[in-house]
């Protein structure tokens, strides 16, 4: 796939939206937990020998005669990891949704990397898989070289990847961009990983028209890209509503499950651009913020 | 049209599946997608039923197909002329002219092949019949519209060779004409080539198919043997014929019981006859062949080699039983009569007959009893009592002025100059031996008898010391021998037969098969038309699969 280096203009006035403190290692500008150096205020505490006198709040001591300092919030960086489903079935769509949840991921990755905030992408597949850092900007040519590259094959162990993921550290971040089509247990197991993996957790839903309109006018046998199951299906209006409840229940099955594990949950269909998920719908769902006077 | 044809029928109930099928057919096409979890909910539980496609093209291909099995009905069952069918006596002459070769396979092969031509022209009303001539005359093939068994029985014919004469044409044309139904719509066809056969008037009109061109023939045309002495020596006579334009040389080995006994040679002038009789020594009752040498000086290829070899049975000498009435005790007769190879000779008294049935009574003395039951008598100077001829006075001038020369019995026997020293007129009867004042020999019907009766004894002239008694011994035993079985000869056919150069048939119709309705063309217009319309189906279906590939990627 090529990815239109467009799509990325203006997207400097978006950042990922972080409401949750941030838990990087390395000084950022997302407020963390930590108490230390910093410009806004967060508590008092009594002095201690050995504190700071510069950070004695003189004002109190005069009205209270107590001496006490001040303490800041720390800013700290943010760790961002996506993950995309590489497998079979995100080749199928127009557009794909493999080339879909790239743009996807550039775009975040973008967000991320002009942040100056930590990024890992992972491609989950068999063998699309593949894995990349970085931290700056000079590391955008290499995400957006890879995300170019992936092609769609075979099944992908979600789990397995999400598992991996977590080995390499905690990050405040994780986004899995995938259709999600796999059989219940594994999909459950994907989501408990999930929110397993970062302290935010975000369920980018990718699906195609394939998905949410697909053409059943006659019959077929239909087969699975991944799986090679064949199921004959009827054709018709009165299949076409019964797949469309059928699509409509296990949607929202999912993002009952995603509230119950505290993932966030955000369609990203392929129906609409990518850049215009970014800035609108995944802004809504406080996916991305603006990075100027946006919420802390 | 008819759809009594069970192609007809076939292609009709063809088309019940076929409809069924795109009405209710389960498509077979399978399309990859990315995932069958949420096709589940609309699996197919019952794959054989159907929904019918509403899409246009598939109500497009249905009519394209069924207009393509219509063609191939049209093609199978018609179209034919509407006149409500029409009937086709062929008369198959089968002779021995329709063996001729020439070109490609003999004249009767082209009569069948003419039939079967004849036969896939016809409409399914339109009826066959076939009356044979030749070798055998008849109905081989009353009048059907399953023109395939005439076109059958008209092959075998052809496979089984020609044979035979024209000489029941005129049957065959009273049995052809006997089945014209409609003299407007019956034709009687003739499919020959006219050597020997006449065609007498008809009510229906008759059509001639010549076949055959002419050609060189050179054939056996007479064979013929007959005993000379009824102890192997037969005279046989044999002619062969040419319609060659140049004089032929022809060799004609003559063989019995596979062993050749002679061999003559004839000059045959161009188409004319030559003959020849020649005498041969074979043992008695064989088969005597005729054959002519393929080594023909001067021939050009034989076209009917029917007429190369011919057969005939050599008469078969079977003993003669004779009675001599006799009261000499050396009878000249007699020992004649021992001496010949065929004669079972009793000699009794006049007077002491034997009962016994005998085929020949010589008598010598008058006899005084009643004769044994015999077909021939014949009286040396004596004649039974109660016999039609009897002997008047005595005959004052005996010298032969007249015998009949051509009667069985005077065969090789001259009576010229014989003296007589004494005889007898004979009375009654015809005279078979005249003299100057009266018959000397006379013969006559005698209740179941012959009965010759000559006015003389054998010691009453110098007949005895002649070559002509013996012979005249040997005939009185070859009349009196049972007849043998007249054969006749095999292969020998007639001149109209071996003359192979076809004529037409006078006042008949030429007619070619040309003439009959061809509406092939229609038909294989009409199923170029069905392959047409099935493959326009297929690309159209074809296209429409594309297309919709390319709209949809995935289900």
């Amino acid at each position: 796939m090529r990815i239109d280096r467009s799509i990325f203009a203006g997207l400097d006035q978006l950042r990922v939206a972080a409401p949750n403190p941030a838990s990087g290692g390395r000084p950022g500008d997302r407020r963390s937990r930590a108490r230390g150096g910093g410009v806004e205020l967060a508590d008092f505490r009594p002095y201690t020998p050995g504190d700071d006198l510069r950070l004695v709040d003189w004002n109190i001591f005069a009205r209270l005669e107590t001496v006490l300092v001040r303490l800041f919030h720390e800013d700290r960086d943010l760790s961002l990891a996506i993950i995309i489903d590489g497998s079979a079935s995100m080749g199928f769509g127009t557009p794909r949704k493999l080339d879909h949840a790239g743009e996807l991921a550039a775009c975040l990755a973008f967000l991320a990397l002009h942040a100056r905030e930590r990024v890992r992408l992972v491609v989950a597949g068999r063998r699309a898989a593949g894995f990349v850092k970085g931290e700056r900007m000079t590391a955008f040519p290499t995400i957006i070289e890879m995300l170019e590259r992936i092609e769609p094959d075979g099944a992908a162990d979600l789990p397995a990847a999400l598992a991996a993921e977590a080995d390499r550290g905690k990050v405040d971040h994780v986004l899995l961009l995938t259709d999600l089509l796999v059989e219940p247990e594994i999909r459950e197991n994907t989501l408990r990983r999930l929110a397993a993996t970062g302290t935010r957790a975000i369920l980018l839903h990718v699906l195609g028209d394939g998905e949410l309109n697909p053409d059943l006018d006659e019959g077929a046998v239909v087969v699975d890209a991944e799986t090679g199951e064949e199921v004959p299906v009827r054709g018709g209006k009165t299949a076409a509503k019964a797949y469309a409840t059928e699509l409509a229940r296990w949607r929202a099955e999912i993002e009952q499950r995603c509230a119950e594990l505290r993932i966030v949950y955000a369609p990203a269909f392929t129906t609409a651009p990518a850049r215009s998920l970014v800035a609108g719908d995944l802004r809504r769902r406080r996916v991305t913020e603006a990075s100027r006077g946006g919420g802390r | 049209m008819s759809f009594t044809n069970a192609w007809a029928f076939a292609l009709l109930a063809v088309a019940a599946p076929v409809v069924y099928a795109y009405l209710f057919r389960r498509s077979n096409q399978k399309v990859a997608v990315a995932s069958t979890i949420l096709l589940r909910v609309i699996r197919d539980e019952q794959p054989a039923a159907q929904r019918a496609r509403a899409k246009v093209r598939h109500r497009l291909s249905l009519v394209l197909v069924l207009a393509a099995l219509l063609m191939m009905l049209f093609a199978v069952i018609g179209p034919k002329p509407g006149h409500g069918g029409h009937r086709y006596v062929v008369v198959l002459d089968t002779s021995a002219s329709m063996a001729a070769k020439g070109g490609d396979g003999d004249r009767l092969g082209r009569a069948a092949a003419a039939v079967a031509s004849l036969a896939a022209r016809l409409g399914n009303d339109d009826e066959l019949a076939l009356v044979v001539t030749g070798a055998e005359t008849g109905v081989r093939a009353p009048p059907t519209r399953t023109h395939a068994d005439v076109v059958a029985q008209a092959r075998a014919l052809a496979a089984r060779g020609a044979a035979g004469t024209n000489r029941d044409d005129a049957l065959a044309f009273r049995l052809a004409d006997g089945l014209c139904r409609d003299p407007k719509r019956t034709t009687v066809l003739v499919l020959s080539d006219g050597a020997g056969l006449a065609a007498p008037p008809t009510r229906c009109p008759v059509a001639h198919v010549a076949l055959g061109a002419p050609a060189d023939n050179v054939g056996i045309s007479a064979l013929a043997a007959r005993s000379v002495d009824g102890m192997g020596a037969y005279d046989v006579h044999i002619a062969v014929a040419s319609t060659a334009t140049v004089e032929r040389e022809v060799e004609v080995s003559l063989a019995a019981s596979g062993s050749v006994v002679d061999v003559v040679a004839l000059k045959v002038p161009p188409g004319g006859d030559a003959e020849e009789t020649v005498r041969i020594t074979v043992a008695r009752g064989q088969e005597l062949t005729a054959s002519i040498g393929s080594g023909v000086a001067g021939a050009a290829k034989d076209a009917l080699p029917l007429d190369d070899q011919a057969t005939v049975s050599l008469p078969d000498d079977a003993p003669v039983s004779v009675l001599l009435v006799t009261t000499k005790p050396k009878s000249l007769l007699a020992e004649v009569l021992r001496l010949h190879p065929r004669v079972r000779l009793t000699v009794a008294a006049p007077s002491a007959l034997p009962a016994a049935a005998v085929h020949l009574i010589v008598l010598e003395t008058a006899p005084t009893g009643a004769l044994p039951p015999a077909a021939r008598v014949v009286g040396f100077g004596a004649v039974p009592a109660g016999a039609p001829i009897t002997l008047g006075a005595a005959a004052s001038d005996r010298g032969v002025v007249r015998w009949d020369y051509e009667a069985p019995w005077f065969r090789f026997v001259d009576l010229r100059e014989i003296y007589i020293a004494s005889a007898r007129h004979v009375v009654g009867g015809r005279s078979i031996v005249d003299s100057a004042s009266g018959a000397l020999a006379a013969t006559a019907r005698w209740e179941d008898r012959e009965l010759v009766v000559i006015g003389f004894g054998d010691a009453q002239s110098d007949l005895t010391l002649r070559a002509a008694f013996p012979n005249l011994i040997a005939n009185l035993v070859d009349w009196a021998g049972p007849a043998a079985e007249a054969k006749v000869p095999v292969g020998v056919l007639s001149a109209a037969e071996s003359h192979v150069d076809p004529t037409p048939l006078p006042g008949v119709a030429f007619a070619t098969p040309g003439r009959w309705s061809d509406t092939g063309w229609l038909l294989r217009l009409a199923v170029v038309l069905a392959i047409a319309l099935l493959l326009a189906e297929q690309l159209w279906m074809w296209r429409a699969a594309r297309v919709g590939a390319t709209a949809r990627r995935t289900v």
